[in-house]
């Protein structure tokens, strides 16, 4: 028997080997924030996490994206990949791949973290023979691991409802019972709140690292969209926690051009003093083809020079429809420096949606510094642009809708933090709105000015009643002129592969 | 494939495809176009073989054969909800006229990915709709130390600032005949904000959006009368176009006929009439032949400005129903278009504009 | 002394052995049929043995001269044929098993051993190898039950049995191969039980008999090969027709004329020498081979050389109770490898664009590239003939591969021998891969460069016992064996890869496992009528957790040999009757992973850190486990072998069952854990066969003989359980198009090969009409809901033919070859021939297309309409063989010409309907060679 007793040799390291030297802990939070960045070990997402698809589309942002934006007003993609096309119509089924690598991430990173608070326990660390003195580091990780697990269920309980549910006490083997979407919200909330205080106050952290503001900002998101969730909307709170976001020291620079928050340097060109939490990417460190390096080259197609985004070339995916073009006055022309829409030979109608020329393109992202160098990756392949998930304009815009739904606060520092981004996108402050110009209908068209392409939009207009049932848009429902859909496409489907694995799951109905 | 096992589709079906209702009657206004107009449904299409099919409802003229229809909607479902300004639009397009009913009609036809397979159409059903049109004019505004209101943008004096009148052939043409000091001045979009703001650059009109620098101010060398166009055709941030200013001592203003009272009557005032009393503008104190009211409330009917609460000086222009110049000369009946406006006069060329008042 | 003659022809027997029975003397008999014995004692029994006829024994009383006669034997039931640890007589094989040997070989300039075995035996499939110089074929014995492990065989070579993750064939000359036998069905190959669930290839080289003289004989082969074929792309001018019919800017085009296909290949050259030497000494035999491949290909920049030794000595001692063999196999690769990626890219560049262009604004390196924006075109295809320029690609290897058998009779127990094997297999690779910077594909990344090299060790220790009984008073002979068997795995290779162009750190990935195994066999012949025989081995991998380690596998099988019966004897017509049933379950672990039961911890590359502040972090993954078992495949096996007139028509028929229980398969997992996918005990597979082979000597008589072979195989396989309580589907089968599109799924009640597709709608002309499938779920969208199953890649049936034909010195021989009720999916088409893909493209280029636009007509991509499910039937002539041979005194001289891939019957639209596993996409093309071979032996 001993014979057939062989040991790992090369790369791979034993869980002895590894979990007693206190420097592999950092090595192992660092996966957990891996797990949302990009796809696996290697560059270029090479030895993916998720299997049963590309690396590259297994990427969690580059999911999150596709399905937060291809289903909405803002975005519409040209390629043929199985299913894609499939967002944009709003007619994708429980067998969709991007829909369930979504799901696998969402679990996947629950998972992870999960594993990270198993092996970090304190009787684990005795075990171990970790040293008192290394053991702050470790506490703080496992702070950050819950916040990124209550973020990725955050996800979960947003696009599919109910999930199954699964902590450090539950056996990974034995498939996880279904915890509906209330209470869901409930564990999420729970868990955000017991660490509120725990994990590293609001900007101690280093940049990329969840601290006390992130879990704020997830807060007051889980509140904003409670009525949704839970039927009980949280308004008061999305002001208590947006107000505390919005007092921790984050600021708007009104004097530099909107576009700086997207491009290369945006770590470090200013952008990073609005950022409250980012993935992080670099052209030659952090090399996916998900995260940033998706939303450059994919919006590059037809006359766009690939050169002027400082990347090797376009991949000629996605555009915009006509009906968001029309949220900036003057489309095309519009005063509104966040308006980067790219004309030249594209058409606003969009007749055919696998032609890149059909709806205007944006130009949003860019892999070049505020002076106009390209990002680190001489191959043109990789960018080096930081994903904002949560920046001070979210917080703004989030406090004045909050107060418009009775929330409590001042309007008048909800038009003030409103006025603060409309004087960045205009330059002056010729544009700014009244009190009385301050609306909902104002909130969400400004939310789409504000913060279109970083993954908002499908939440945002599911709140406002306006992503299924209502509101029209080039190609929802496989039509042209766009027409509405019925109320369960609110949600996305259990992915049938995970329903026919695990018996405690429900289909969302209307699948 | 080349296998016996292919699915082979009749390309050249027919069935019987009804679009409901078989008529409808819409009137479009300024307020009803968001709202739901109709809920236009059929049945849905089954042919041989199960295939999608998109249902795609026309419009056409009455006497129209559908080769070039109005896509009024497509669906894969059964029906499409079909609200006011869609309409109007399918009006304008084939070509209704604002406030005028005209009658249309609409079918549905059912078709396959490959327009090879023969679409399956709808009886005809008739639409009347009349249609609304918004105004398309973009108005622009004096400002400066030459101008009545000073470096004012409309802020401080509750947006009182001149308005520029509007070529009848090219609405990229303003003009303006009247009074300047000796001093500077720029031409506004939008009252209460410096931008975007017109003025000169380079020999052209220049403009600053918003995102762009304040082009120079434009000047009047000495106090008195000028015939001011200003051509802001192409102009951007960074690009002067085609455009062209120029500012004309007027020779003969000085010395016009000025009115006591300018009146505006007809029966887009419902209590007034064509018999008066007059609606009587305000003069200006600055430039006795400019002549304004604000929020004036007009129904639609027929306006004419005449002098003097009397017809032997009156003018009129039946080409558009915001814009216009009268001759004094028989003029004909201005189409007013209802709604709240800010009306601007001036008597030594009889133009006008009316310039709704937004909600 | 004598003349050793046989019957028939009455023509010399060469090789015969003439042994004074129970004594060390002994010799064989030359080209003459001569012998000459010394030192006889009187009164002792000479012996006369040669293969296939009856021995003779013949009491020596002084004569000078004995001439010996030897009569066919009637049914060469007494031959002896290999088995799973050890051999036996044709005539007590219980199992489904088939030899092919050296006289059937396939001809021609063969480089891959398995090759020889195309279309030779029923249950065998051999798919050819693509036309890359150095290729091997794909070998499935009963099409492999398997869904994610290996489909390989198990090859056992002189006795060691290879690593299946790596069983470089292309080691061994086939012109030192004696034969292949192949252990189709479990209850033989279940002694084998850790690997044998795919079929176990017993391949024996070739040795020198004892007491034979020096034989030097050299052959030499050379051959031209040119592709048979080209894929139907648009010329030049019908591609500017199309531009300007379809509105498309013109602008975009170019001025040239350009074949690209024509520009990447040549005439490839094979030169291939073997030669030979051999002598049996009175208990030595010695024979050396030496080989040397020289191969251009016929896609430029691929070539391939190679030479072997292969070494055979076997020593007896202790009167022969004592045999010792010696076998090495050596040999040296040089494999040039040419960028693959110009094959797909001749068929999409522009051919109004010309090979060479010195325009800075539209080159790279003298090649004409596309630019966009005044940049390089990064989407557009790369110049073919650039591409195969700017690659400098080559593996070498060298394998040593050796056994020692020591087998001894022990002379004090009658029946009793030992048996014992220890074997090294050694491969040490070294591979290259150099693009310059220079050039359209090096451009953005600062040209790029991987290495590899290597080593794979396979080290074999095996032991047995074999005892023989005959008990008189049953009429029952026993055979017992049992055995042990340990086999250690060492694989390890060290990678360096560049990053902008700079060399990145070193990557080491070392592999090992190991086996164990316990057997044992027990056999009777009953009455010389009924033979038993049952087989159990207990096997351990490494690959599995202590708990699952060890897995029981065992066979059991029994014959009939109605031959033997009087009625059968007397019948006249009948020559050979047997009926034989086994049952046997064998094991499967080959899974590609080492440690999936094992806690591990994968750490990151430097390319994919995480940045925490202004600091990069490499992260460190923890992976799930598996609790992993042995993968069981169960099969029942009848069979028939039948003779009639004299064995001048011999058949044999089988029939299988086989259930593959615990199916290793790549599969989803619930979620939760640290992984979504994995290698799990899921799953089962039913599969089914019928073999049938046939043979028959048309002719036989002293200058003209006239052999043909035929067998027939239908099979199929049907998935009869899959992940999960509602056994999911699975998709599989990535197609190019897209990222991450696949064509076919694994579904109960389907064969594993079956297409996913949706199924095309076509007007009353037979047209498809673009993007109108049928909407199979009637809610008027078409989703991936609307995809069914349809057709399948795995043929119902496969066959072939084979003739041999001999007159005085010239022989003629061909073999044919064929498949049908198999699909293949044109990925060629699908993603070349739709206008999007033509004109749509993310720059300022255009794409060229297959002819299949033509007919399409297809706007957009349709990449799972089943217009591109193509029947792939097929009949190949897979070589036709002239030979002469002109003897003489000292030297015969054997002159041939060859011809391989000669013709391809088939309607199939793509360019060879040979595809492995369905999905055709850009192949290397298959050439077709014409051999001219000439060869003398010095006698
Ligand atoms: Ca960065
Ligand atoms: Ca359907």
């Amino acid at each position: 028997e001993d014979t057939l007793d062989l040991q790992p040799r090369g790369e791979q390291i034993t869980e002895g080997q590894l979990l007693s030297d206190p420097a592999a802990y950092e090595g192992l939070i660092a996966k957990v924030y891996g797990g949302i960045t990009l796809g696996g070990q290697g560059g270029g997402d090479a030895d993916a996490d998720i299997q049963g698809i590309d690396g590259g589309f297994s990427s969690y942002t580059r999911n999150l994206w596709k399905l937060s934006e291809l289903p909405t007003d803002e975005a519409v993609i040209a390629w043929g990949d199985e299913g894609i096309q499939d967002f944009q119509r709003q007619q994708w089924s429980d067998g969709n791949q991007y829909i369930r690598a979504m799901y696998s991430r969402i679990t996947y990173q629950v998972a992870l973290a999960n594993d990270f608070l198993k092996n970090t326990t304190e009787a684990k660390l005795d075990q171990n023979g970790i040293q008192e003195s290394d053991r702050v580091n470790i506490r703080a990780y496992r702070n950050e691991a819950r916040f990124l697990r209550a973020f990725s269920y955050y996800h979960g309980m947003d696009m599919f409802g109910g999930m199954p549910f699964q902590d450090e006490t539950t056996d990974p083997k034995i498939p996880g019972q279904l915890i509906e979407r209330a209470d869901l919200f409930t564990y999420i909330e729970s868990e955000l709140l017991d660490i509120e205080d725990k994990i590293t106050p609001a900007r101690m952290n280093p940049y990329g690292r969840a601290d006390q503001a992130t879990v704020w900002m997830t807060l007051a998101k889980l509140y904003l969209n409670a009525d949704v969730y839970t039927g009980t909307a949280r308004n008061t709170e999305v002001i208590t926690y947006t107000e505390k976001v919005i007092t921790a020291g984050y600021s708007v620079d009104t004097s530099k051009p909107y576009q700086n928050l997207f491009l290369a340097d945006n770590g470090s060109n200013g952008s990073q003093n609005e950022f409250i939490w980012t993935i992080n990417y670099d052209g030659l460190k952090t090399r996916t083809f998900g995260g940033t390096t998706f939303l450059t080259h994919a919006p590059v197609g037809g006359k766009m020079d690939a050169g002027n985004f400082g990347i090797n070339g376009g991949w000629a995916g996605i555009r915009t429809t006509p009906q968001f073009v029309e949220l900036f006055p003057g489309e095309e022309n519009s005063a509104d420096g966040r308006e980067l829409f790219f004309t030249q030979d594209q058409t606003k109608k969009i007749a055919d949606q696998s032609k890149f020329t059909n709806g205007f393109a944006i130009s949003k992202f860019k892999n070049v510094n505020v002076d106009g160098t390209a990002g680190s990756d001489p191959s043109g392949d990789f960018v080096d642009i930081d994903f904002p998930v949560f920046r001070l304009a979210d917080a703004y815009l989030m406090y004045a809708e909050a107060n418009l739904r009775g929330g409590g606060g001042s309007t008048g520092q909800a038009v003030n933090y409103i006025n603060i981004l409309r004087e960045r996108a205009y330059g002056n402050s010729g544009s700014n709105i009244a009190a009385n110009d301050l609306n909902l209908t104002f909130i969400l068209a400004e939310r789409g000015r504000e913060l279109y392409w970083e993954t908002h939009r499908r939440q945002d207009l599911i709140r406002f009643n306006q992503f299924s049932v209502n509101g029209t848009w080039a190609w929802k429902g496989n039509v042209q002129s766009g027409i509405t859909t019925p109320q369960f496409r609110d949600l996305f489907p259990v992915p049938a592969e995970q329903l026919n694995l695990n018996d405690n799951l429900i289909q969302n109905p209307g699948y | 494939s080349e296998d016996e096992e292919q699915f082979t589709l009749d390309t050249n079906q027919s069935r019987k495809l009804n679009l409901s209702p078989q008529s409808g009657s819409f009137v479009v206004t300024s307020d009803n176009r968001d709202q739901l107009a109709e809920r236009f449904n059929w049945d849905a299409i089954t042919l041989d073989l199960p295939v999608a099919m998109t249902y795609t409802v026309q419009v056409d003229s009455i006497t129209g054969d559908y080769s070039k229809p109005y896509v009024l909607a497509q669906s894969s479902g059964v029906d499409a909800a079909i609200n006011y300004s869609q309409l109007n639009d399918a009006a304008l397009a084939l070509g209704g006229e604002n406030g005028t009913s005209l009658a249309f009609k609409a079918r549905v036809i059912a078709t396959t990915n490959d327009p090879t397979v023969k679409a399956i159409a709808s009886d005809d059903i008739s639409l009347t709709i009349t249609p609304y049109v918004g105004y398309p004019f973009n108005p622009l505004y004096l400002v400066g130390a030459a101008t009545a209101p000073g470096w004012d943008n409309g802020s401080g004096n509750d947006k009182t600032n001149p308005a520029l009148f509007i070529d009848l052939e090219d609405n990229n043409v303003y003009r303006y005949t009247g009074y300047f000091n000796a001093d500077e001045f720029k031409v506004l979009s939008s009252l209460g904000n410096w931008q975007p703001q017109y003025g000169g650059r380079n020999g052209k009109v220049g403009v600053n959006d918003g995102n762009g620098s304040d082009p120079d101010n434009l000047v009047a060398p000495a106090a008195g009368y000028y015939d001011f166009v200003i051509d802001i055709t192409g102009v951007t941030n960074t690009s002067e176009g085609e455009s062209s200013v120029t500012i004309t001592p007027n020779t003969t203003a000085a010395t016009a006929a000025t009115y006591t009272s300018i009146g505006l009557l007809g029966d887009a005032f419902p209590d007034n009439g064509f018999g008066g009393p007059d609606i009587n503008l305000i003069q200006s104190t600055f430039d006795p032949h400019q002549w304004s009211i604000r929020n004036l409330v007009v129904g639609s009917g027929d306006i004419k400005f005449r002098a003097n609460d009397a017809w032997d000086t009156s003018w009129g222009d039946d080409t558009s129903s915001y814009i216009g110049q009268g001759s004094n000369n028989g003029d004909p009946n201005i189409p007013a278009s209802a709604g709240t406006y800010n009306v601007f006069f001036n008597d030594l060329d009889g133009r006008f504009i009316f310039i709704p008042v937004e909600e | 002394s004598g003349t050793v003659t046989e019957a028939t022809n009455n023509l010399p027997v060469l090789g015969a052995s003439v042994i004074v029975k129970g004594s060390s003397i002994g010799t064989a008999t030359d080209f003459d049929g001569k012998y000459i014995l010394n030192n006889v004692p009187e009164g002792s029994i000479i012996v006369i043995n040669y293969l296939g006829y009856a021995a003779q024994e013949i009491q020596y009383s002084g004569q000078n001269v004995i001439n010996v006669v030897l009569q066919e034997d009637a049914s060469q039931l007494d031959a002896i044929v290999l088995i799973g640890y050890g051999t036996v007589k044709q005539q007590n094989v219980t199992a489904a098993q088939t030899t092919v040997s050296d006289d059937d070989f396939n001809r021609g300039a063969i480089v891959s051993p398995g090759q020889q075995l195309a279309g030779k035996a029923a249950g065998v499939q051999v798919v050819a190898p693509s036309g890359k110089p150095g290729d091997g074929p794909t070998i499935r014995v009963r099409a492999g039950s398997t869904l994610s492990a290996t489909k390989d065989p198990l090859y056992v070579v002189d006795g060691v049995p290879l690593d299946q993750s790596n069983s470089n064939l292309n080691s061994l000359n086939p012109n030192d191969i004696e034969s292949y036998t192949i252990l189709k069905d479990a209850s033989a190959t279940a002694i084998y039980g850790n690997r044998a669930s795919n079929g176990v290839i017993l391949i024996t080289t070739k040795r020198a008999r004892l007491n034979s003289d020096w034989a030097v004989s050299y052959d030499a082969q050379f051959s031209v090969n040119k592709n048979t074929n080209s894929v139907d792309v648009l010329t030049a001018d019908q591609f500017r027709q199309l531009a300007a019919d379809r509105g498309q800017d013109l602008n975009l085009l170019g001025d040239s004329n350009t074949d690209w296909q024509n520009e990447i290949y040549q005439t490839g050259t094979r030169g291939y020498h073997n030669l030979t030497i051999s002598k049996g000494f009175e208990s030595t035999s010695l024979r050396l081979g030496l080989s040397q491949v020289n191969e251009e290909g016929t896609l430029k920049t691929s070539d391939y050389r190679r030479s072997t030794i292969n070494i055979a000595v076997t020593q007896r001692a202790f009167n022969n109770d004592l045999k010792l063999t010696y076998t090495a196999q050596g040999a040296l690769e040089e494999i040039g490898n040419a960028d693959g990626g110009a094959i797909g890219s001749a068929i999409v560049f522009d051919p109004t664009r010309p090979v060479r262009s010195t325009d800075p604004g539209n080159s790279v390196n003298g090649f004409y590239e596309f630019y966009t924006n005044g940049g390089l075109e990064v989407n557009a295809p790369k110049n073919p003939v650039g591409l195969l320029e700017s690659l400098d690609d080559e593996t070498d290897n060298s394998q040593i591969r050796m056994n020692l058998n020591a087998n001894y009779k022990i002379p004090f127990v009658e029946g009793l021998s030992l048996d014992g094997n220890a074997g090294f297999d050694y491969n040490e690779f070294d591979a290259y891969s150099i693009r310059s910077a220079n050039s359209g594909a090096g451009f953005f990344g600062n040209g790029s460069i991987f290495l590899n090299e290597g080593i794979r060790r396979n080290i074999l220790l095996n032991g047995r016992i074999d005892y023989k009984k005959t008990l008189d008073n049953l009429g029952t002979d026993v055979e017992a064996t049992a055995g042990g068997a340990y086999q250690d795995f060492t694989r390890q290779n060290t990678t360096i890869s560049s990053l902008n162009g700079a060399l990145l750190d070193p990557r080491f990935f070392p592999t090992d496992n190991r086996l164990v195994s316990f057997f044992g066999r027990l056999t009777f012949d009953i009455q010389d009528f009924v033979v038993l025989s049952g087989s159990l081995s207990r096997d351990g991998s490494s690959r599995f957790s202590t708990e699952e380690r060890f897995g029981t596998f065992g066979g059991a099988s029994v014959a009939l040999k109605f031959t033997n019966l009087d009625f059968i004897q007397n019948s006249g017509f009948i020559s050979q009757l047997k009926l034989r049933g086994g049952y046997g379950v064998t094991g499967q672990q080959e899974i590609g992973e080492q440690f999936s039961f094992l806690q591990v911890f994968t750490p990151g590359q430097p390319e994919a850190q995480v940045q925490f502040g202004d600091r990069f972090v490499p992260t460190i993954r923890p992976e799930g486990t598996q609790d992993l078992k042995w993968e069981e495949t169960a099969q029942y096996n009848v069979g028939l072998d039948l003779g009639f007139f004299n064995d001048r028509l011999t058949g044999s028929a089988d029939a299988y069952y086989r259930e593959t229980s615990d199916l290793l398969q790549f599969a989803p997992i619930a979620a939760g854990g640290l992984e979504n996918f994995g290698i799990q005990n899921v799953g089962n597979t039913l599969s089914r066969g019928l073999e049938f082979g046939l043979d028959a000597k048309l002719v036989e008589s002293e200058n003209f003989n006239w052999n043909i072979g035929a067998n027939l195989t239908f099979s199929e396989i049907e998935i009869t359980n899959l992940a999960g309580p509602n056994n999911n589907p699975v998709a599989v089968g990535g197609i190019a198009g897209g990222v991450g599109n696949t064509i076919q799924e694994w579904a109960v009640g389907s064969d594993p090969s079956s297409f996913h597709i949706f199924r095309q709608v076509y007007d009353q002309e037979g047209n498809p009409l673009d993007g109108v499938f049928l909407d199979t779920n009637g809610d008027n969208l078409i989703n991936s809901a609307d995809r069914v199953r349809y057709k399948k890649a795995n043929p119902d049936a496969y066959y072939g033919f084979t003739s041999n034909l001999n007159y005085k010195n010239l022989s003629l021989s061909f073999t044919l070859r064929g498949s049908a009720g198999l699909y293949n999916y044109n990925n060629v088409d699908s993603n070349s021939a739709t206008y999007s893909n033509i004109f749509n493209n993310p720059g300022d280029f255009y794409t060229n297309s297959t002819t299949d636009i033509f007919d399409s007509q297809f706007t957009d991509p349709q990449y799972f309409s089943d217009y591109y499910i193509q029947k792939a039937d097929f009949l190949k002539l897979d070589n036709a063989t002239i030979g002469y041979t002109f003897p003489g005194d000292r030297v015969d001289i054997r002159t041939s010409i060859t011809g391989t891939n000669l013709f391809t019957i088939t309607d199939y639209d793509g360019l060879d309907p040979e595809v492995s596993g369905g999905i055709d996409n850009t192949i290397y093309p298959r050439s077709r060679s014409f051999v001219l071979g000439i060869g003398f032996t010095l006698k």
